[in-house]
């Protein structure tokens, strides 16, 4: 019995510390569009907490298969923001969108 | 009453003057008491070591330093299968199912390491337990008691004088079968009483777990095993032209029991419900898993049942992937669930098959019974791996549910330390009672019980319709 037991604490020990099995890369937020100001949108996420995002001119975006534009984003609009690596203040690589209009619930 | 006693001490007296019987018996005393030292030991040992793994186990899962809850739960863990007080009376199954689970995120596994992989080659021969010198070599003693009771009798011409002598039928029968019982009392009380002291003396595995109805339970069952021996042994007996003819009739009855049934009904449950080896279970599992939609699939099937409204959770995480990925594990676990479970039955219906089989021979019978009241058999099996399941499950709605509410993006970058690792509480797992054991196994005590009386009626037949010369 003794070799297994030294096996698996050895196999315990060898396992990697961090093994990241899911890349974090880009970070895609949902939510619902609650104001916006010129290139400066405010969305409720779905968690209802409300976040702050900039449209910069290499945001590109899309409705659907569509390509989209900034024109089309409405306060009650839910979006999916591609916010990069999410470093403060967060600006938007696409921005999805679709014309569903239905509020997150605080 | 009288005449039975009279003729039970005769009895007894002619074996115990019999020095080949001493001889016998002494060896069978010693062979048990042998076979519980080692198990005890054997016992021991394997329990220390699991309780050491355990503690060892915990130690670095508590000292894994800071990581994301979600990378903590693909770092996983290991549960080990509490070893049995009572195993070192029948080790049952254990040798042959593993001992521990690697729990993680997104798999769920069979328990690995059977210990006898470890073991020496004369190991894989068998191995001498107090379970099977009880339900097999004790049978044989009561073969060389009983094949000569009646018959030896009729051989030598004095059964007939004997019940000349007033003496009824029952009494005589009586008489053998008590005279048979007392010289077995001389090989079954000191082994009980030494093993009893042995099994004290080192402690079980867990002092604290409740074994005496379990151990009353094998003790009551392997009387009654005796019984039904020398019941048989004294039916037969009764019947036989020649005690050479009993004691041939006797001997293959006893071979088909020890040897040759117990693979025949292995043989036959595993014909009428085959099951998957480990390879091919892992293999039509990842074939399942190959169907489904791959990461980025899912990913983007979540931002777009968001974007058709139809997702409307708002405890839900902001971010897609994290969402994605609680999904995805709530699939995978629902997979392995159904998968498990699925198995699961299987090994169980081949332990009912087993069990039907086996009820007709009462040494299968009793050793089923024997492994189900030591907390070695395929249901105890089945019993921890589903509790290896709900901590794997408890274990990772813990850490993937601290990503999910970890707020702001619940991003894989969040990380968390010990009071984290700490909320996963250590493995306990707690042996069923001694009354679910024998459910679980109603129709061999069912069977066990129908043989003793049956036994009994043959014996009272044969005796009462038996030739005198």
């Amino acid at each position: 019995m003794k070799p297994f037991i030294f096996a698996v604490l050895a196999l315990s020990l060898l396992i990697p510390a961090v093994p990241m099995a899911h890349p974090g890369h880009d970070h895609k937020l949902m939510g619902t569009i609650s104001s916006i100001d010129k290139n400066k949108v405010v969305m409720k996420t779905t968690e209802g907490k409300d976040m702050t995002f900039e449209v910069t001119p290499t945001t590109t975006f899309k409705s659907g298969a569509k390509r989209g534009a900034q024109a089309d984003l409405k306060a009650g609009m839910r979006v999916v923001v591609n916010v990069g690596d999410g470093v403060e203040p967060l600006k938007a690589k696409e921005v999805q969108y679709s014309a569903a209009t239905t509020t997150a619930k605080q | 009453m009288r005449a039975a006693l009279t003729i039970a001490v005769k009895d007894a007296t002619e074996i115990w003057r019999d020095g080949r019987f001493r001889f016998a018996a002494g060896l069978l005393v010693i062979l048990l008491i042998a076979a519980i030292a080692g198990g005890v030991h054997n016992q021991s040992e394997i329990a220390r070591q699991h309780a050491d793994a355990q503690r060892a186990e915990r130690d670095v899962w508590l000292d894994k330093g800071d990581m994301n809850p979600h990378a903590a739960a693909h770092y996983g863990a290991f549960v080990f299968k509490p070893v049995q007080p009572l195993s070192a009376i029948d080790p049952g199954l254990d040798p042959f199912v593993g001992v521990f689970v690697f729990l993680e995120a997104h798999k769920q596994q069979l328990a690995r390491h059977r210990p006898i992989e470890d073991a020496t080659p004369t190991r894989r021969l068998g191995q001498l337990t107090p379970a099977s010198a009880a339900l097999v070599l004790l049978p044989l003693l009561v073969v060389a008691l009983t094949f000569s009771s009646f018959a030896g009798e009729r051989d030598q011409g004095t059964l007939r004088p004997l019940l000349a002598m007033g003496i009824s039928r029952g009494s005589l029968l009586a008489g053998k079968a008590v005279g048979a019982m007392l010289p077995l009392a001389a090989v079954i009380v000191p082994a009980t009483i030494v093993g009893a002291a042995i099994l004290f003396w080192n402690a079980p595995a867990d002092p604290n777990a409740p074994i005496g109805a379990r151990a009353a339970g094998l003790g009551l069952l392997y009387l009654v095993h005796t019984l039904i021996w020398i019941g048989l042994g004294l039916a037969i007996s009764a019947r036989s032209r020649t005690q050479g003819a009993a004691l041939v009739v006797l001997l293959a009855i006893w071979f088909a029991n020890a040897f040759i049934l117990p693979s025949l009904a292995m043989a036959a449950a595993k014909w009428i419900d085959p099951s998957p080896s480990a390879i091919e279970f892992a293999a039509s599992i990842q074939d399942e898993k190959d169907s489904w939609p791959s990461w980025d699939a899912r990913v983007e099937g979540v931002m777009q049942r968001f974007l058709d409204g139809e997702f409307e959770s708002t405890m839900a995480p902001a971010n897609v992937e994290v969402v994605a990925l609680l999904e995805s594990e709530a699939d995978e676990t629902a997979l392995y669930d159904r998968r498990f479970a699925e198995l699961f039955e299987r090994y169980q219906r081949q332990a009912r098959s087993f069990e039907k089989v086996g009820a007709i021979a009462p040494t299968l019978a009793a050793r089923t019974l024997s492994m189900a009241l030591a907390g070695t058999d395929e249901s105890h099996d089945r019993e921890f791996a589903a509790a290896a399941t709900r901590y794997r499950t408890a274990m990772l709605t813990t850490l993937n549910g601290e990503l999910a509410s970890s707020g702001r993006f619940n991003t894989f970058d969040y990380t968390r330390g010990r009071d984290l690792w700490e909320k996963v509480p250590p493995f306990d797992y707690d042996v069923p009672s001694a009354r679910w054991a024998v459910s679980q196994v109603a129709w061999s005590a069912g069977a066990l019980a129908a043989w003793l009386a049956a036994i009994a009626l043959a014996a009272a037949w044969s005796v009462s319709s038996m030739r005198l010369e």
